[in-house]
């Protein structure tokens, strides 16, 4: 039997290589964003490269009046959906402009929710579905240097803590993944060391194999974790000292 | 970032630019496809990275043509379309390069001396000039544009979504024929004999003097009949850290040289070998590039016509072994008719590819062979070329002045440039 991922935000990197790599492993494909052109290239591309079937649709998270709509519109229940849309502006852009910061707690955080509490409610009704999340390393803790873009992240890993609390007794699973560094379109001037920068290949094949062994929350490198592990321990009189 | 093509000479620092930024437009760049020319053809200051360009956009079942983006790797077309019984109408050594990297080097392959350069299998292609002109190229549109980015080496425009014609193939096997050749004019013959096999190389052992000069292993091929389409996943190789520079001496050289020969016993062998073996042998190793050691190495190929060919390459022969300057792989082949492209490096004659470890003395040893090759009408690889003068350019490339004129008249010579370009054309 085919099963079919649903991605959400789909012409982000890290969408486009989740795409590839599911479709690689059989999976039929539905891509959804605001650029319905683009989707439509990711869409033949997919279908020439592995020969499954694939489809897209136009979605704007940040209308979240329009999320039931296609919802109801979707020809299958998703086996995995992965909401990968998502924004990030700098801190001082945030900082200094209210809409930017409203535009990023949009599309991060409130469009996600919206979309997800509504298919959340088609997954329950077939009892199966897996629901993948990106979160970010920089929800982990505030700092100055983005504590707006990393409140919206922390905002979905609260979300997801509860929305798994909640589904504990189903089959539905929740994954969270915290990409850290990614060299994608968003990140392309900034400066990223290397050792901590992956790729969205790896990125999907790490989400790949997070889903085959129902993994709950992803690092994507491993460093990461020890990082921010770190990062949280450092004690807040001398955190706030520093320049992070 | 610190970039270099495959040879690690040189490296420089580069920036990249995404081309949907605007920022890319204000200074001179050159787009990077994915690093497999030897030399400094695609390293500036700035790049923007067409690997990221990678969508296959549509293919047509009946006629076999394929439209993709510019930073699809060859591999990445292989592995989706020989399993359905297709292949790309040319491929050079390594499959690990892109479809905009092709056409700017206008590759060739093992079938040159049949079926021409890697545009002849090029039906069109949309080239950005500007930041706001993208134009169609093909025979019937822009012609001089089509002409001179094939084998432009990215000088004339960034090469957008390209559409090409795969041809039908019933196996991923291939048959290939060998003949042990003693010496020069004996591998020249097996080339002139088996001129009608589709595929056809040799590999010079340079290390032979006298009567063996020119000893090699020729081997044809053609693609099997047995209806195998199924590709095997093979584990690679992976060269972990620059080797030594001493690794490479004369001696190891003698050694895998002599190996290698004699590996054949016979005069005339035929068997059957994996596609992958036969075009892409190194492939399955990754790294190669750092068994040179960390200064890195040049490659330097160059053609001479049919008529010179024989002479030339006995005389390169001969200095070669007289320097004990041996190259690990020495590539000779026959190329068929020359093409319209102004750049495009084959001509009907021979080719000889050979690597070099990056030293002053090898450094002087080609400029001095290059000039030998120019005195009798030869030239050399521009993929492969990173130590070329402007002089040396100028007087072996015949149609330099038509592709300067050109760049000028669309205004690409201020857009586009490589310290390849800087070099040979004064950019």
């Amino acid at each position: 039997m085919t099963r079919w991922l649903l991605i959400i935000g789909s012409n982000s990197d890290i969408g486009i290589a989740c795409a590839r790599f599911f479709a690689s492993k059989g999976f039929n494909v539905f891509l959804a964003s605001r650029n319905i052109e683009l989707c439509r290239k990711i869409s033949s591309d997919i279908a020439i490269r592995y020969s499954v079937q694939t489809d897209y649709g136009h979605i704007d998270l940040e209308d979240t009046n329009s999320h039931s709509v296609f919802i109801s519109n979707l020809q299958f229940s998703p086996d995995v959906t992965l909401i990968s849309a998502g924004l990030m502006y700098s801190q001082l852009e945030a900082e200094n402009n209210f809409q930017i910061a409203k535009k990023m707690i949009y599309a991060n955080y409130l469009g996600v929710l919206s979309f997800s509490e509504l298919i959340v409610k088609t997954l329950i009704k077939n009892n199966k579905g897996t629901l993948i999340y990106i979160g970010s390393v920089a929800g982990d803790r505030g700092k100055k240097s983005n504590y707006i873009y990393g409140s919206t992240k922390s905002a979905i890993e609260t979300y997801t803590q509860g929305l798994e609390h909640r589904l504990n007794h189903t089959n539905i699973e929740i994954i969270l993944v915290k990409p850290g560094f990614v060299d994608t379109k968003m990140t392309i001037d900034l400066n990223l060391p290397k050792i901590l920068t992956a790729m969205p290949g790896e990125v999907a094949v790490e989400i790949y194999s997070a889903f085959i062994n129902k993994k709950k929350i992803v690092y994507i490198k491993p460093i990461w974790r020890y990082i921010m592990l770190i990062i949280k321990l450092i004690p807040k009189f001398i955190f706030n000292k520093t320049s992070l | 970032m610190k970039v270099s093509g495959w040879g690690r000479y040189p490296v420089i620092e580069s920036k990249e630019i995404s081309l949907s930024c605007s920022s890319l437009w204000k200074r001179d760049f050159i787009p990077k496809g994915n690093l497999r020319s030897y030399g400094d053809s695609a390293l500036s200051e700035i790049h923007t990275d067409m690997l990221k360009h990678n969508k296959f956009l549509s293919f047509d079942e009946k006629s076999g043509i394929l439209s993709i983006e510019a930073g699809v790797l060859l591999s990445e077309i292989i592995e989706v379309f020989l399993p359905k019984g297709w292949f790309l109408g040319v491929v050079p050594g390594t499959k690990f390069i892109t479809i905009g990297g092709a056409i700017a080097s206008d590759i060739h392959g093992k079938n040159h001396h049949k079926d021409g350069c890697f545009s002849n299998f090029v039906e069109s292609f949309k080239l950005q000039i500007s930041e706001d002109k993208i134009v169609d190229c093909s025979r019937n549109s822009h012609l001089d544009l089509f002409e001179s980015t094939c084998g432009g080496m990215g000088l004339t425009g960034i090469i957008k979504e390209v559409s090409i014609r795969l041809h039908r193939v019933s196996s991923k096997n291939i048959v290939q024929q060998t003949f042990k050749c003693n010496n020069l004019k004996e591998t020249f013959n097996a080339f002139e004999e088996n001129s009608s096999a589709t595929y056809s190389v040799a590999w010079i052992d340079c290390l032979q003097k006298k009567n063996k000069l020119g000893r090699s292993l020729v081997m044809t091929g053609e693609f099997c009949n047995d209806n195998n389409l199924k590709l095997d996943t093979k584990k690679k190789f992976t060269i972990p850290f620059y080797f030594p520079s001493f690794f490479l001496s004369k001696l190891t050289v003698k050694l895998f040289n002599f190996l290698y020969f004699n590996r054949v016993r016979k005069s005339e062998n035929t068997n059957i070998v994996d596609f992958e073996n036969f075009f892409f042998p190194l492939d399955s190793i990754n790294h190669w590039n750092k068994i040179y050691g960390d200064k890195g190495f040049f490659q330097f190929q160059f053609i001479l016509p049919k008529k010179n060919s024989y002479v030339g390459m006995r005389h390169v022969l001969e200095v070669l072994a007289e320097n004990n300057a041996g190259s690990f792989l020495a590539v000779l082949k026959l190329y068929g008719k020359e093409n319209n492209n102004l750049l495009s490096f084959p001509m009907n004659g021979y080719s000889l590819a050979l690597d070099f470890k990056n030293n002053k003395e090898n450094i002087k040893l080609v400029s001095s062979l290059t000039d030998y090759i120019i005195g009798i009408k030869g030239r050399v690889y521009l993929t492969k070329d990173s130590v070329m003068t402007y002089e040396q350019f100028n007087k072996s490339y015949k149609n330099i002045a038509k592709f300067k004129s050109l760049r000028e008249k669309y205004n690409l010579n201020k857009t586009f440039v490589s310290l390849q370009s800087k070099r040979l054309l004064n950019d």
